[in-house]
């Protein structure tokens, strides 16, 4: 946290540990899930927000921490059956605009999720993005 | 220093009644060190004013012109560094 962000009453950004924790606690959380080994990756940050996805053995998160806001937030999640096929083959489909602003590209996760901004200070090449996602799905969801 | 304190308090109350800060203060962590900043820098600017000539803290106007007017300058100027960045929007789900 800067100097500017506390005399305006800014809280730190959350840890991981702490999302895996809520996570944990909602009431949809399906026991067969393993949340503690889950992957993560911020795609968008900036002094005030950064992104989360997280990847577990079942699902997909999205969480966007906002540090002008009392807590972070779980936005969505997308269940194993929507990301990967009975053939171990990705499904998801992303599409990325890195020309949306200056920092930012635009990232839609299949047509529901759609509008999401990532860093381009992050992900300079959108391809290493989409690698990125693919890759933890397919480490978490395939073993 | 007296103007300044209260001009914090006077905006922490409406926040918390109406959700709104003029300050742009949004006092979700470190309520303390955000009064303790705001009082004593009110004390701080007053008294460079005041060795400058700039104003006289010792009368009710040029007290009340400090307290309340540097908080409202340097807080917007602030909180103006961080809008100026790109943020998720609000629709996206």
């Amino acid at each position: 946290m800067t100097f500017f962000g506390k005399i305006l009453g800014y809280r730190d950004f959350t840890k991981r540990e702490e999302i895996k924790k809520h996570i944990c606690s909602n009431t949809n959380f399906n026991s067969n899930e393993d949340i503690d080994n889950a992957e993560s990756i911020i795609f968008f940050k900036t002094k005030i927000q950064q992104t989360w996805l997280l990847v577990s053995n079942r699902k997909i998160y999205c969480v966007l921490d906002d540090i002008t806001t009392g807590n972070f937030e779980l936005r969505w999640s997308i269940e194993r059956n929507n990301l990967i096929n009975s053939n171990g083959k990705i499904i998801l489909e992303l599409y990325i605009d890195p020309n949306y602003k200056e920092k930012s590209g635009r990232i839609d996760f299949g047509q529901i999720h759609r509008g999401w901004l990532y860093s381009k200070s992050l992900y300079p090449d959108p391809e290493r993005l989409r690698g990125d996602i693919h890759m933890l799905i397919e480490l978490k969801m395939k073993e | 220093m007296l103007f300044g304190f209260l001009c914090i308090t006077a905006d922490y109350l409406v926040f918390k009644l109406s959700g709104t800060s003029y300050l742009k203060i949004k006092y979700v962590k470190n309520i303390f060190f955000i009064f303790l900043f705001w009082t004593l820098g009110s004390l701080v600017i007053g008294y460079l004013g005041a060795a400058a000539a700039l104003f006289d803290t010792t009368k009710l106007f040029s007290a009340l012109f400090v307290g309340v007017s540097w908080q409202f300058i340097f807080a917007r100027w602030v909180a103006g560094k961080f809008e100026k960045e790109d943020s998720q929007p609000l629709n996206a789900n």
